[in-house]
């Protein structure tokens, strides 16, 4: 059976390798694991049969280009899986093109050849099948919700390959939020909050409570929150166990990005915003006065 | 300098595609049609580099039929110089898309290609980094800015963990994302003019690519449903919710 080599981006946490190895175990019983970045992770699920690393160092972002090398140097076999984000949306597509293989990504379930994605803003489902013999994918860890026990596995090391280190330099501002892609409750904001100032208020009640932050496009065009908070089809892609969506009107293009969410909380001074039809919970009402509430002592 | 914008018509961000009566197609007839928004974004960043840089001849590219006429006058109208028509099927899967481009590039002089990031049908987002792949070019993926500068771009570029500021060298592919730009609005007239412009058609023949697909679309489905749930009237409850929630 071929085997299936699990991608760990350089940012991952540990869930989503969790609901990764639940993805990869659909497509072949031996797992390996490679994590090229600063760090491997020191524990993995237990059915993952081997742990590669190629370091590099913290400061260094490696190119596409560099990421794809290293892959087809040290595993000329195997399936290639990952985890959907723009890490993936980078180099899968890049990397299949190399070998020629048509890739299949932002995968939401796996039958073997049988695979689906979601396609028009996630509106439409395609249930494709695939006759290739080597699989090219990154999947939804949503979609994929399994926990394993981890054990300790301790990474064997790649010799480093004669690349250089490319001249990107990510700005990012400092977070003291749970990483959005991973938090259990999201707190999420759009154009309602009217103002950069006001949008504070809800990173505040994400603090107090520990959230994830979300946005919707409007609220990053607006220059309220950084682009890395936005959800949707052009964002991420999250399914928080809850997502409470404040003066978010629940655009097509929003919802792709968090309908899949356990429980959806909407509040919205509009009665007929499309939200409410998504939304287990809807309150309408000022949002300034729930989160005002919220947040007093 | 030379800029290649790939166009694509796809069915307009507001209306919701309806799956066909063959269960593997959506409906498109007297369905609201338009530029992809990432490709019209693409087309409008070329017209601002050609506006600063007269130098600049902007080829709008499509892949399909007569019934692409439409999107690459409507290219043409907003500042394209000239568009190139590749007749081939246009629902040919990305990997192919991908080999069509690079063997028609391989062949004329580019020094930008400016693609939209992904299509709101498909939802891939394959393609530009296919491009890159298959030509060696370097490539700036998801732009929220473009910058020329002499021989190199300076570009900004939305990833999951905030921008990233990058130079990189001509001949380059870009794919742009939402926040590059705001396009403008066609006037009339111009449509007008357009509609006699030629279009360069090339035969899938002629560019002699290799291509076996080896996935298949089997069927399309409709994504389950959530139920509406309740709307809570009261906000100390709603509070008191949130509180349990949130806690
Ligand atoms: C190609 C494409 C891709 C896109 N991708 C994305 C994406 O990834 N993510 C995304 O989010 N959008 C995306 N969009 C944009 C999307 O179509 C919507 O424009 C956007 O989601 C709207 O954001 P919003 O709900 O914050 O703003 P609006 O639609 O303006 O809604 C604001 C809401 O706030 C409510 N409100 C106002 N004041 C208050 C108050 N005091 N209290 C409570 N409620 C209040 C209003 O009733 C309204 O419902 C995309 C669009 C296109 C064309």
């Amino acid at each position: 059976m071929t085997k299936a080599i699990m991608i760990i981006p350089p940012h991952a946490d540990s869930l989503n390798i969790q609901y990764l190895t639940r993805a990869a175990q659909k497509i072949s019983d031996h797992i390996e694991a490679v994590a090229i970045g600063p760090k491997a992770p020191s524990s993995l699920p237990k059915v993952i049969d081997k742990l590669w690393h190629y370091p590099i160092d913290q400061k260094s972002e490696l190119s596409t280009e560099q990421c794809y090398q290293i892959i087809n140097t040290y595993f000329e076999q195997g399936h290639l899986i990952t985890l959907s984000g723009t890490f993936s949306k980078e180099l899968m597509p890049f990397l299949a093109a190399k070998l020629n293989i048509m890739p299949m990504t932002d995968v939401i379930a796996i039958n073997t050849p049988h695979f689906k994605r979601a396609i028009f803003a996630g509106n439409i489902i395609e249930s494709i099948t695939s006759s290739q013999e080597r699989y090219v994918l990154s999947v939804r860890p949503s979609c994929f919700k399994q926990e394993y026990e981890l054990s300790p596995l301790n990474a064997h090391i790649l010799d480093p390959l004669d690349i250089v280190s490319s001249d990107q330099s990510l700005s990012k501002e400092n977070s003291d939020l749970p990483d959005l892609l991973s938090a259990n409750v999201v707190v999420s904001g759009g154009r309602g909050f009217a103002s950069e100032e006001n949008f504070k208020l809800l990173h505040q009640l994400a603090k107090h409570y520990g959230a994830g932050l979300g946005a919707s496009r409007a609220a990053v065009d607006q220059g309220y929150i950084a682009n890395d908070h936005q959800v949707g089809q052009t964002g991420k892609i999250i399914a928080p166990n809850v997502y409470i969506a404040f003066g978010i009107s629940g655009a097509v293009q929003h919802l792709a990005g968090m309908k899949d969410s356990g429980t959806i909380i909407a509040v919205n001074t509009d009665p007929d915003a499309p939200i409410f039809e998504y939304a287990d919970i809807g309150y309408c009402g000022d949002l300034f006065e729930v989160i005002n509430r919220l947040l007093a002592p | 300098m030379k800029i290649l914008v790939t166009v694509k018509k796809t069915i307009d961000y507001n209306v919701q595609a309806q799956i066909a009566s063959d269960g593997k197609s959506v409906v498109e007839d007297g369905v609201k049609m338009g530029f992809n928004p990432f490709c019209e974004i693409a087309l409008e960043e070329a017209i601002r580099i050609a506006e600063k840089h007269p130098d600049v001849e902007i080829t709008a590219l499509t892949i399909g039929g007569d019934t692409e006429h439409d999107i690459l006058r409507k290219s043409m109208a907003m500042g394209a110089h000239r568009s190139v028509l590749i007749e081939a099927d246009n629902t040919l899967d990305t990997l192919h898309k991908a080999k069509i481009l690079s063997a028609y590039i391989a062949k004329e002089h580019y020094d930008i290609i400016l693609m939209g990031k992904q299509s709101i049908d498909g939802d891939h987002n394959h393609i530009p980094q296919m491009l890159s792949a298959l030509l060696s070019w370097d490539m700036g993926l998801f732009c929220s800015e473009i910058e020329i500068k002499d021989k190199s771009i300076f570009i900004k570029r939305e990833v999951d963990e905030g921008i990233i500021s990058q130079t990189i060298n001509l001949p380059c592919i870009l794919s742009s994302d939402l926040r590059l730009n705001t396009p403008r609005f066609i006037p009339l007239p111009k449509i007008i003019q357009a509609k006699t412009k030629p279009i360069e058609k090339i035969s899938l023949n002629s560019l002699e690519v290799d291509y076996t697909p080896e996935i298949e679309r089997t069927a399309l489905s409709l994504p389950e449903k959530r139920q509406k749930g309740e709307m809570v009237e009261d906000l100390d409850q709603l509070i008191e919710i949130l509180k349990g929630v949130l806690k």
